[in-house]
């Protein structure tokens, strides 16, 4: 049986629902309650064992949760309350009802049509000569949507693609030509967060065969997202799944280890305060890898903001579901954190988490600016 | 049996809107491969709006306005152009013709000029064939 199958009582039983205590610690831990919003997960979970999903609270609530992860980590009872949120919402896109998604759901959209098998897609534009890279071969660098955010957040003018770039260049120091796909298809992170299991479904189908064609065995990432989704969704949906997915994060670690001049790095003098994703941090528990890596560059001095000891703040935003005043104060709150580390650059290990921090920064912060920039790119200048 | 072409048009509620209607009073057949979608202004079809189209498979998008100088609402052609090359960007990496999406303005009085715009669009996507995301 899949999910999208099981009933409403069998998806309570499955995420440990009944095992709430009423504590309260994941309301204590939630970004979206503590700026302010009426939003308490133990109410949530009341109603739906009392009322069933049709409660408008509970209807509020599954679309703005921000399935982060705090409070699974912070239960102690085990409840998985992100997966909770997940079902509810697959409940809701089966029974017809559309879906609360942020930019006029244009990012669904994409995925949605990457899912077709006729695509054929033009994406590696962005790839400069000296890089090198294959068209067929074992281990495979897998983009994600940088190339599409580029275009889509164009006013921005983030420059996503040099994660990517600055990826395979450090790939090519490792002496690994990973091969890259020109029809490379969405990793359907979001899809499945957002509750579209059947949509997933047929995407990581598609996606997983185009893979296998090119003769890859392992897919080495530098998304969060789409490290989280390889590892952990797609072995949920595809029978006999056998490709072996790295971050580069574990790449750098091991080679950092290996190398005995430390990879050559060059003196970076800077001050930096560190942002991790939760697909790393609470869904992965690999939220020390980010800490090893900024270490390990000679020069940068890290100050962690406060909430780091308790596990990183949110973004404000994940899956592409809703973007509002709540999702803007939750960024503003992590700005202003970071401003107030006095560092010149705050480091991200998610191209999401850069994005909306960059937007909310552009609109609404006037406490100053702050250059957000990601791990591997730091990593790569470093390298230089 | 080949498939047909499906064309979206997103039309104006002004000049074009009386485009439309005057080809109704004029007996001008719209091609059977457009549907005819009314907005408020052609900059209200957005870049999500038209992957909106293209997702649900649609194999061409006309966006219908007014002229620059004729706009009800002051900038409606020039955000509906904007909105098209942010589109065909995409379209571009989706590996899509970027000629799916286009933009044609009229006067009220210009009936005739949008039958037969109407069918050279449908034309040209005929040459295209189907949308790989329709297939």
């Amino acid at each position: 049986m899949t999910d999208y199958d099981k009933d409403l009582s069998l998806i309570i039983k499955e995420t440990g629902i009944y095992q709430c205590l009423d504590c309260g610690k994941c309301t204590g831990a939630c970004p979206v309650a503590e700026t302010g919003k009426p939003f308490s997960p133990r109410l949530a979970a009341s109603r739906v064992i009392e009322k069933g999903d049709s409660d408008p609270y509970v209807q509020d609530f599954i679309w703005a949760c921000l399935t982060c992860g705090r409070c699974d980590d912070r239960c102690p009872s085990g409840v998985k309350f992100s997966n909770f949120v997940r079902l509810l919402r697959s409940r809701w896109i089966d029974s017809g009802k559309p879906g609360v998604y942020s930019h006029g759901g244009a990012m669904f959209s994409l995925m949605r049509m990457m899912s077709s098998p006729g695509i054929r897609q033009n994406r590696k534009g962005f790839i400069p000569a000296e890089v090198k890279t294959l068209s067929e071969g074992k281990v495979m660098y897998f983009v994600g949507c940088l190339p599409y955010f580029d275009v889509f957040f164009k006013n921005l003018n983030l420059n996503m693609v040099r994660i990517a770039v600055n990826s395979l260049k450090i790939l090519n120091r490792c002496n690994i030509e990973p091969v890259v796909l020109d029809n490379e298809r969405c990793c359907g992170h979001d899809l499945f967060w957002a509750g579209d299991q059947k949509g997933f479904a047929r995407l990581a189908k598609e996606s997983y065969e185009d893979i296998k064609d090119h003769g890859v065995e392992e897919i080495i990432t530098s998304c969060p997202e789409c490290f989280y989704s390889f590892s952990e969704i797609f072995p949920q949906v595809i029978e006999g799944f056998d490709l072996k997915i790295t971050h580069i994060y574990e790449l750098i670690e091991e080679q950092l280890k290996k190398e005995t001049d430390n990879f050559g790095l060059k003196l970076l003098p800077l001050q930096a305060t560190l942002k991790d994703s939760c697909r790393l941090s609470y869904y992965k528990n690999t939220s020390q890898a980010l800490r090893n890596i900024s270490g390990q560059i000679p020069g940068l001095d890290i100050i962690e903001t406060p909430d780091s000891k308790i596990g990183d703040f949110c973004c404000g935003n994940s899956a592409w579901v809703g973007c509002g005043a709540h999702s803007k104060s939750i960024q503003m709150k992590r700005l202003k954190a970071s401003l107030a580390t006095g560092s010149d650059l705050l480091v991200t290990s998610c191209p999401k988490c850069l994005i909306h921090l960059q937007c909310t920064m552009k609109d609404f912060c006037d406490d100053g600016s702050i250059e957000i920039k990601d791990m591997v790119s730091l990593f790569a200048d470093a390298l230089d | 049996m080949r498939q047909r072409i499906k064309v979206l048009a997103f039309l104006c509620n002004w000049a074009p809107w009386s485009c439309y209607t005057g080809m109704g009073e004029q007996w001008i057949p719209v091609p059977g491969e457009v549907n005819v979608i009314r907005v408020i202004c052609a900059a209200r079809v957005s870049t999500p709006l038209l992957l909106k189209a293209f997702e649900k498979g649609a194999d061409g998008v006309l966006i219908v306005g007014c002229r620059t100088d004729n706009c009800q609402h002051g900038t409606g052609p020039d955000l509906a152009e904007r909105n098209i090359d942010h589109t065909r960007e995409i379209l571009d990496l989706l590996g899509l013709e970027r000629e799916r999406v286009q933009f044609t303005y009229y006067l009220a009085h210009e009936s005739e000029k949008l039958s037969s715009d109407l069918h050279r669009f449908v034309e040209k996507m005929e040459t295209f064939g189907k949308s790989p995301v329709s297939g």
